[in-house]
């Protein structure tokens, strides 16, 4: 039974522990955007990783079924492929659904909450 | 909130852009079987009440305009209640990004056809090839987000359009036929690729 029909709104149990991370944000973002996938070197520049960094992240991303890789070779040089799988997709729209849930609960306490009186308009005039 | 508001917007960015290269599985291909068979019936029963559903050039697109509201009503009503159920959380983005890349071609269709009609209808014979030119045309836009056989379904559009509209220039006549068969096969053609393309590339 997911929390929030446990009477825990504030629970949160869709936010994927796997996506919640800054590289693999990034890496999961970028690939969600390119239904045939990145090559290694692309993903690379766009994240802003090193290669071992991005193999780390990509070893977690795949062992979780989020992302396939696939290599290969183009000419003599080898390729790796990097694409969000069917699941991986499903699980990142559903991330996101609940990091917007979050996002909207925190505008709305922002938004009932009063501001901070500053010390100069607690003095009386 | 103006941080809040900033990553609200680019949630939406993202999702906006993972429904722009997803592959939309909300067309059911029964549904377009059906628009197949729409097209069918609608050919077949101009050429048997010719005087009633064919009289002149106006009678015959009004009535082709109303075969093609039914098949999309058909079709649209069909992705209404299957996108949420397979798409989830993405269903509202996908919508729009399907809206977003077929209204322009209906679009142009209809304002096609409403000059045609009214300021030479004489000359209405050049629309069934125009109509599936333009249907040609948003197959092969939609091979991103459709299963890539799309391409051969386009294909098929577009040489019956060539073909349609030679024909049509030759004689300066309309028939039903011109419609009705191109219409069944592409839609039959299209509801398979759909059937088979889209398991395949669920699977991925």
């Amino acid at each position: 039974m997911p929390a929030a029909e446990r009477g825990a709104p504030y629970a949160y149990d869709g936010l994927d522990r796997i996506f919640h991370e800054r590289a693999r944000l990034g890496i999961v973002t970028s690939l969600a955007a390119h239904r045939d996938g990145l090559a290694f070197p692309a993903l690379k520049a766009l994240c802003g990783l090193t290669d071992g960094n991005l193999a780390r992240h990509l070893q977690v991303l795949g062992e979780a079924g989020f992302v396939r890789i696939d290599k290969g070779h183009e000419g003599n040089r080898p390729t790796t492929q990097c694409r969000l799988t069917e699941e991986g997709r499903a699980r990142f729209a559903e991330y996101l659904a609940v990091l917007e849930q979050v996002l909207r609960k925190a505008a709305g306490a922002a938004a009932q909450t009063p501001p901070f009186p500053t010390r100069r308009s607690e003095q009386p005039c | 909130m103006h941080d809040i508001d900033r990553a609200l917007s680019d949630i939406a960015d993202i999702r906006a852009q993972m429904a722009a290269s997803a592959h939309f599985r909300g067309f059911a291909p029964q549904a377009v079987a059906a628009t197949g068979l729409i097209a069918l019936a609608t050919a077949a029963a101009q050429s048997l009440w010719p005087d009633f559903l064919a009289t002149d050039n106006l009678r015959f697109v009004s009535v082709w305009a109303g075969a093609a509201f039914l098949a999309i009503a058909v079709v649209a009503s069909e992705a209404l209640t299957r996108t949420p159920r397979l798409h989830g959380p993405m269903a509202n983005a996908m919508i729009g990004s399907t809206l977003r890349l077929f209204v322009p071609f209906a679009a142009a269709g209809a304002i096609i056809t409403f000059i045609i009609c009214s300021v030479s209808p004489a000359n209405a014979w050049v629309l069934p090839g125009l109509w599936q030119m333009l249907v040609a045309l948003a197959g092969f836009a939609a091979i991103g987000s459709l299963p890539r056989q799309i391409v051969w379904a386009a294909g098929w559009y577009l040489a019956c359009g060539t073909a349609v509209l030679t024909l049509g220039a030759q004689s300066g006549a309309l028939s039903p036929w011109m419609m009705g068969a191109p219409f069944a096969v592409g839609q039959s053609l299209v509801a398979l690729i759909l059937h088979f393309g889209g398991d395949a590339d669920a699977g991925r």
